[in-house]
């Protein structure tokens, strides 16, 4: 249980449904898609020709160009939505900032271009350039941003952006750092198209997340990222607190990848269980649920079970809608994404909708919020993030009413 | 980390190096001491991803015998394989007297940076060079950062948090550094963490081309005639437990006291790195609650590189000062190599095996050091010791530091 409670004072954006966040709230409340037929360096061969690409990409609107080109563009886009953070926070140049980035793939990316060149030099040509780069997310974004606190990466596939915000908040709460940046980002490369098709898991045409004939979800790439606080120092500067990071929970399935079943949700309760208590509220007293809800026929009505097993009869009270019906599956972005979502939710009165949304499953019997925006105030919402290989994530946010 | 301070406890070790797998092969060369002769071993295959011919490495892998974990696990990872060999070797005693209670609050915490590099780019060039239908379905988790952690969770069916660090080439102390903080703030119980290391495309590519590495022979850390360093695979885990959980059973091998890691930028001057580790090594021993003085023997980083380990004395000096022409110092990687991201928990795994198996301490007499040491006390063989300060300087500029106390 962490001694000081935890708040969001900043946040940033990088995704394919925009590069601010105004643009990403009205996007969401909107409910538009940001899934489009992708470009052709991933032509042939493939089921699947679409994906959520960031197409407002530009750093140099944030931070200095030259940066942004050295980085490449993973870390790229969470260095742009780093920085957006730290200016949505007025915290920009300051000191004991520290960072945790939360990624499925790291820089996979860029491992396949240089690989690439790697086999172009073969054969006696000069290879020198071709190199690969073990600076690693963090500490590019750290070096350009500056951060003289903590530095860390976690990888635990989907779950990892909501790991990196339980991370951050420990250190804060451990007295290591006096603002975190907690980051998920990821980028598409060749092997995630090649996985996600060859295991059958990609849609072909959109995300349909708790819809009967939902056939998968679709990737998409982009960085979200919340710079947290302790409640003391951000009190003390009277920043504009966003949102409380009320608990976190993580867990693993145990049971090897792909081996989970819909009825076993004994680990995601775990994870639910250490957040809960953390945030010292009951199940009852959850209003919303941000879906993990990738569209896949097992997580979605796996995820159902899941929150009927926490919620019991107060389910039927709770809407649970997924954002992945319109941003795609960002991977290690993703739980940042809806992290975000939930604090615009808490902001805004609104609950995003799952579009695409066109026959009830009764396997998947909850308000996903169907293809329109709802207005609600809701106090506490509770954001799922599982991953492949079993990795569990679970946030509690509280909306915020005043020390 | 103030919180840490004394909250976990290691109550196991497991390790695999290239001097065979479990902890009876390292521990039996600690006894033969950190200088004696040891034979060379081979490179190992070339990278199966179809890469350009890498320079010759002196490299050491890890002698294994898992074929019945190979029908078990279905797997063929090469990391995934070391570490379960390593885990069962010497810690499934332990595991097995876990309740399902105590799975689920057991965390696996693993220090890795480019684990998945060799899955992912021989996944990579098959689908790109033959088409999607090429590749099989089932080696795509092996392409993750996660798979090795999730298949230890899964032998072992241990349901807390799973974590793959990858914060640098000081991942390994970070991973324990992490677990011991989960232990300390109540969220598990137990934790298997710790770090592993592997040939594969990253450091075959990088580190010949970094003059690291020595042509031949052994590395000799510290000493003034060091020439290089050798490149390892490994597998370093500690087993931790919270220790209000311990305390009704008593024993157990060690307390983690603190810790602290710098990641810093990696293109940042060499002063910038000394000035780091400097802190990193003074902010562990704060969060301990102990200082310099209190500290009665390092385990360092120090693999035999001129630079590395130059600049890792001029680290030493600032920490410890005059005390440091006394102080036993123990370069653990002239026993095990240069394991990267396995170094650290290797490195305690010495700092342990000197708290238990150490010969009484040479107080009041000299102890023949070996070679001439580089303006610091190399010891041949491990004194006993109680309060232990293991750290790493990665190739990479980042520092982790852990101070490690006798239970």
């Amino acid at each position: 249980m962490r001694d000081r409670r935890i708040v969001v004072t900043g946040m940033g954006v990088v995704s394919p449904l925009g590069a601010d966040l105004q643009t990403f709230h009205e996007s969401l409340q909107q409910g538009k898609s940001g899934i489009s037929t992708i470009e052709t360096r991933f032509e042939t061969g493939y089921r699947v020709n679409r994906a959520g690409m960031v197409r407002e990409f530009d750093d140099s609107r944030f931070v200095d160009g030259s940066a942004g080109e050295a980085v490449g563009r993973t870390a790229g886009l969470g260095l742009t939505a780093c920085a957006m953070a730290q200016r949505d926070a007025g915290l920009e140049g300051s000191t004991r900032c520290g960072i945790v980035v939360g990624t499925a793939m790291g820089e996979a990316l860029e491992r396949e271009a240089v690989w690439e060149e790697r086999q172009a030099a073969a054969g006696g040509a000069d290879d020198a350039h071709a190199r690969y780069d073990t600076r690693g997310i963090h500490r590019k974004i750290a070096a350009a941003l500056g951060l003289d606190g903590p530095g860390h990466l976690v990888a635990s596939t989907c779950a990892s952006g909501n790991h990196a915000i339980d991370w951050a908040c420990d250190l804060l709460g451990a007295g290591e750092a006096d603002a975190m940046l907690a980051v998920g980002v990821d980028t598409i490369g060749h092997v995630d198209l090649l996985g996600f098709s060859r295991l059958l898991l990609q849609a072909p045409d959109a995300c349909r997340p708790f819809d009967l004939h939902r056939k998968g979800t679709i990737l998409s790439e982009g960085a979200g990222a919340l710079l947290l606080e302790p409640l003391p120092l951000a009190a003390k500067r009277s920043a504009n607190i966003l949102a409380e990071v009320a608990g976190c929970g993580l867990s693993c399935d145990a049971g090897g990848a792909f081996k989970s079943s819909v009825s076993d949700v004994r680990t995601l309760g775990l994870a639910a269980e250490s957040a809960l208590h953390e945030a010292r509220i009951s199940p009852q007293e959850i209003d919303f649920i941000s879906a993990h809800g990738s569209g896949t026929r097992l997580n979605d009505a796996r995820e159902t079970q899941f929150a009927r097993s926490l919620l019991g009869p107060h389910a039927d009270r709770v809407p649970m809608s997924s954002i992945k019906s319109m941003l795609g599956h960002g991977q290690g972005a993703a739980a940042a994404f809806e992290a975000i979502a939930c604090v615009l939710s808490l902001q805004h009165g609104v609950l995003y909708p799952t579009i695409n949304f066109e026959t009830p499953d009764p396997q998947c019997d909850m308000d996903c919020v169907p293809n329109t925006a709802r207005e609600a105030r809701v106090d506490v919402i509770m954001s799922n993030a599982f991953g492949v290989g079993g990795n569990n994530s679970i946030i509690v946010l509280k909306r915020w009413k005043g020390a | 980390m103030t919180e840490a301070r004394g909250h976990a406890v290691i109550t196991g070790i497991a390790a695999s190096t290239w001097l065979g797998t479990g902890i009876e092969p390292l521990f039996q060369a600690f006894a033969e001491g950190l200088d004696a002769r040891r034979p060379s071993a081979k490179a190992p295959s070339q990278s199966q991803a179809g890469g350009a011919e890498p320079a010759p490495l002196d490299f050491r892998p890890v002698t294994l015998d898992v074929s019945h974990l190979l029908r078990e696990t279905r797997t063929d990872d090469r990391l995934a394989i070391q570490l379960l060999a390593a885990i069962e070797a010497d810690l499934s005693g332990a595991i097995s007297k876990l309740g399902d209670a105590e799975r689920a609050q057991t965390s696996v915490v693993l220090g890795n940076t480019s684990g998945c590099v060799d899955a992912y780019l021989r996944f990579y060039a098959k689908g790109t060079r033959e088409g999607p239908r090429a590749v099989n379905p089932v080696d795509f988790p092996t392409t993750l950062p996660n798979y090795q952690a999730v298949q230890v969770s899964s032998a072992f069916s241990l349901a807390g948090a799973n974590a793959t660090i990858g914060s640098g080439l000081s991942a390994g102390l970070d991973a324990v550094g992490y677990a011991a903080a989960r232990l300390a703030s109540g969220k598990e119980r137990f934790s298997l963490a710790g770090g592993v290391e592997a040939s594969n495309e990253v450091n075959r590519t990088l580190l010949p081309r970094s003059e690291l590495l020595v042509g031949a022979g052994l590395p000799r850390p510290l000493r003034k005639n060091r020439r290089g360093t050798v490149l390892a695979e490994g597998v370093g885990i500690l087993y931790l437990e919270r220790r209000s959980s311990r305390e009704r059973q008593g024993g157990g091998l060690g307390a983690i006291l603190g810790y602290a890691s710098a990641a810093g930028a990696a293109d940042a001057g060499s002063d910038d790195l000394r000035r780091r580790g400097v802190d990193t090594l003074t902010h562990a021993l704060r969060g301990s609650g102990l200082g310099a003085a209190d500290v009665d023997a390092v385990f360092p980083s120090a693999n035999g590189s001129r630079r590395g380990d130059a600049l890792e004395l001029e680290i030493l000096r600032e920490v410890f000062g005059p005390r440091l022409r006394t102080l036993p110092i123990y370069p653990a990687k002239a026993v095990f190599g240069e394991c990267l991201t396995a170094s650290g928990p290797l490195q305690c795994i010495a700092a342990l095996y000197a708290m238990h198996h150490g010969r009484a301490s040479a107080r009041g007499r000299s102890l023949r050091a070996v070679g001439k040491g580089d303006g610091v006390r190399l010891a041949d063989r491990f004194e006993r010791c109680e309060c232990a300060l293991v750290y790493t300087v990665g190739v990479d500029h980042t520092v982790s530091a852990l101070v490690i106390g006798k239970l």
